[in-house]
């Protein structure tokens, strides 16, 4: 049924409408998720808002529909022009067996297989608790203050840029669910690559994103930037994204195709995963960062006209309030303090491990980090003595951790082939253990010579290969000179086999050149092990657009 | 008489824009004829500088010109501008769109009377002592989808067409004693821009406006 046309020139009127429309009736999946607020400790709290529930709730986009983010042709050697980059189907359904992006007459096409965790198959059913009635999207006004700690103090974390710590200020948010049932975000990508050159260069490249989990805690805040002289409209942003991850390009016979627009069934294997994803991203707090918009500004502060416009993250005050606040530490001050803060958050969130200060709770406010897979075993200082196992197992046998073996699919970062593909060969060097404090022992040697010295006994016989049956017996007690992960055997089975091809240690003349035998694992998954990024602080950061004259 | 209810529902319209193909009010008599009467469906369109071509594609309509507005733009646009930067404007340029809901019904319905079991401590501080969501009355929204199977290729219940071809800073012409001559809102001093999206179906937009399929419902209340 079409309606007759409504047109207004003033259209400002309207995108409130439209704003109003997309707040209102879409659960805006990518804002979504965040890092959990300790609202009692943050605020002191007045305010009421508006509760949004999901429930049995899946959103489908038609496979052929499709968002595209390039503007106008930059210059003109570039091959990037209009359209050329989209984003198609964007799907947030169940995790449980669904479909692929193909359809049959009417019927969308039942996915072959569920992949590793579900990871195989893009959409789902529908989600039983998307936003729970009494744990929903929240949009409310709120007053935030800080608690009047001193200038040395943490306090609740709340300070304004010129360093306030009790000023109340007004803040409009929109908040995700505490805890939500895990729910599957995928969508279909294609990227048109040498346009407008010779045909032979021309070619479509067709991926697949599948990210699966939970978006709980989310903060979007909008409120007036307290930074002087800057009296703008300022908003930040916490984005704290859990759960698993992959991106894949394999297409299925029968259901690929090489035609712009035009939907693929991908593999439900092949690709790039990530498993037990936990990223935190703080993208501004209250009330001293945030982000505003403005125009780009000369040595002297003068307006640069030239059209770009800036999306900014200011610099954090030269404010003694903000400092401590910003910056959590956990020790005095000293050039090794941030680095004992942000280890002692890493130990703080691994399992075993002991670390000997206490995180101030704002440290995980105001610092991001990203953590893929469990992270077993801790190493080093703070950590419990690594064992020797494969597992460590609770009191009724139930394993409570686990080392990622050469082809885990259920942790960690891992590569996988298609279904139906031809194993590849996999080869690494067991992970050298460098101790970077001052003082202590270095381990920097990837060609494995003047290693013995300093107590290094590369793993195995002779080599530092990571191969069948191949163990290492640490000696001194710390489990340092077997490598990262410590002693323990190392089995790939019949996996195990060996090739002619360049040493990679080669590259840094530590080989001769040419080819030789070499061990290597052939597999169809190689596991890359999980890794750490913690204490991530952004002091500032900014975006500028570009403008082009065509 | 069981009857589907269209409302058609215009926010920002102004009075002018109303014509004879509104529909007309229901009485009270008419009103008690329609079936579920417990909620309506609904149908919300709105066109922003759109229309559809006779292919179905969404082509802006009814822009300025250069010969309508002298100083003018050749587009439709819209423009930001904000606290603390009066001399520029973040403009918006080629701006149309298309937002449409087709059959969404809305209810009054009250939610759950009892705990999901989503709701931790940090929920619970969230909406503060004495305050209980369950059996709460709420506003619905949802669509019928009882003949749908779960795999059909069903995506009629939302259509969104948005066109943003460029966006840049553009900054008013003033005379030297301040006073504006052509606002930067205006003005087309960059005319291209890295930066824009759109939003649509099919290769270039032919298929029309973006299709969305959305199950279940969503509930709104105060607290």
């Amino acid at each position: 049924m079409r309606m007759t046309h409504h047109r207004k020139r003033i259209v400002c009127n309207a995108v409130h409408s439209v704003l109003f429309g997309w707040l209102a009736c879409l659960p805006l999946p990518g804002m979504a998720a965040l890092e959990q607020m300790d609202e009692a400790a943050m605020s002191n709290v007045s305010g009421a808002g508006l509760a949004f529930v999901w429930e049995d709730f899946r959103w489908l986009t038609k496979p052929t529909s499709y968002f595209e983010q390039v503007g106008s042709g930059t210059d003109p050697e570039s091959t990037f022009q209009r359209g050329d980059l989209r984003w198609y189907g964007i799907n947030v359904s169940a995790k449980e067996a669904g479909t692929t992006w193909t359809e049959t007459g009417s019927s969308m096409d039942a996915c072959a297989s569920q992949g590793y965790g579900g990871l195989g198959c893009p959409r789902g059913g529908t989600i039983s608790h998307f936003a729970a009635h009494d744990n929903p999207y929240v949009l409310r006004v709120m007053d935030y203050s800080g608690n009047g700690s001193g200038a040395n103090q943490i306090g609740n974390g709340v300070v304004t840029w010129g360093g306030d710590t009790s000023t109340s200020k007004t803040v409009l948010e929109l908040l995700a669910p505490t805890s939500q049932e895990d729910y599957r975000f995928s969508f279909w990508g294609e990227i048109e690559a040498g346009k407008g050159g010779p045909a032979a260069d021309y070619g479509l490249l067709k991926t697949q994103t599948i990210i699966q989990g939970s978006a709980a805690g989310s903060v979007l805040q909008f409120f007036q930037s307290t930074e002087a002289g800057n009296p703008n409209f300022a908003f930040l942003y916490k984005s704290h994204l859990q759960g698993d991850f992959r991106f894949s390009a394999n297409q299925v016979n029968g259901k690929d195709s090489d035609t712009l627009g035009t939907p693929v069934q991908f593999d439900a294997f092949e690709g790039m995963h990530f498993r037990n994803v936990d990223a935190f991203l703080p993208l501004g707090h209250l009330f001293y960062q945030a982000f505003t918009i403005d125009v780009p500004k000369d040595a002297s502060g003068n307006d640069i006209t030239n059209g770009n416009f800036v999306l900014a993250l200011n610099e954090i005050p030269d404010n003694p309030a903000v400092y401590r606040r910003h910056y959590s530490l956990a020790v005095a001050d000293s050039i090794h303090a941030g680095y004992q803060t942000a280890r002692a958050a890493l130990l703080a969130n691994t399992y075993g491990a002991t670390p000997s200060v206490t995180v101030p709770d704002n440290y995980f406010q105001t610092h991001g980090y990203s953590r893929w897979g469990d992270w077993f075993p801790c190493q080093g200082v703070g950590c419990p003595a690594v064992p020797t196992s494969m597992t460590v197992t609770d009191g009724t046998g139930a394993i409570i951790a686990q080392r990622n073996t050469f082809n885990d699919t259920s942790d960690g970062i891992f590569f996988s082939k298609c279904s139906g593909c031809t194993d590849f060969d996999a080869f690494a060097y067991t992970m050298t253990a460098v101790d970077v404090r001052a003082g202590q022992s270095q381990y920097n040697c990837p060609g494995g010579t003047e290693c013995s010295g300093d107590g290094y006994n590369p793993r195995g016989t002779g080599s530092r290969f990571y191969k069948q049956n191949d163990s290492c017996k640490p000696s001194g007690g710390t489990g340092l000179n077997c490598g990262y992960g410590g002693g323990y055997s190392i089995s790939a089975g019949s996996a195990y086999t060996n090739t002619s091809k360049v040493n990679p240690q080669a590259f840094f003349d530590a080989a001769s050149a040419g080819t030789q035998t070499l061990p290597v694992i052939r597999t169809g998954v190689a596991n890359l092990g999980d890794s750490r990024a913690e204490g991530l602080l952004i002091n500032s950061f900014k975006f500028t657009s570009l403008g082009a004259q065509y | 008489m069981k009857k589907t209810l269209f409302f058609l529902l215009v926010l920002n319209v102004p009075a002018t824009a109303f014509s004879e193909e509104q529909m007309a009010l229901l009485n009270d008599e008419e009103l008690s004829g329609v079936s579920a009467r417990q909620g309506i469906a609904l149908n919300f369109e709105m066109l922003i500088n759109a229309t559809l071509n006779a292919s179905g594609e969404v082509v802006p309509d009814n822009c300025p010109t250069s010969a309508l507005v002298a100083a003018g733009t050749p587009d439709c646009r819209f423009a930001l501008q904000f606290n603390g930067i009066d001399d520029a404007w973040l403009v918006v340029k080629e701006y149309y769109g298309v937002f449409k809901l087709n059959e969404v019904h809305v209810d009054g319905v009250r939610t759950q009377d009892s705990v999901s079991g989503y709701c931790d401590a940090a929920c619970q501080e969230r909406f503060g002592v004495g305050f209980d969501p369950d059996d709460r009355p709420a506003i619905q929204l949802s669509y019928d989808h009882s003949d749908l199977g779960s795999n059909t290729a069903f995506y009629n219940d939302a259509e969104i067409f948005l066109n943003a071809g460029k966006v840049a800073a553009e900054f008013n012409q003033s005379d030297p004693g301040g006073n504006i001559i052509v606002p930067g809102y205006l003005r087309n001093e960059t005319p291209g821009s890295a930066i824009g999206l759109k939003m649509a179906d099919g290769v270039n937009g032919s298929g029309g406006p973006a299709q969305l399929r959305f199950d279940g419902k969503m509930m709104m209340y105060g607290y």
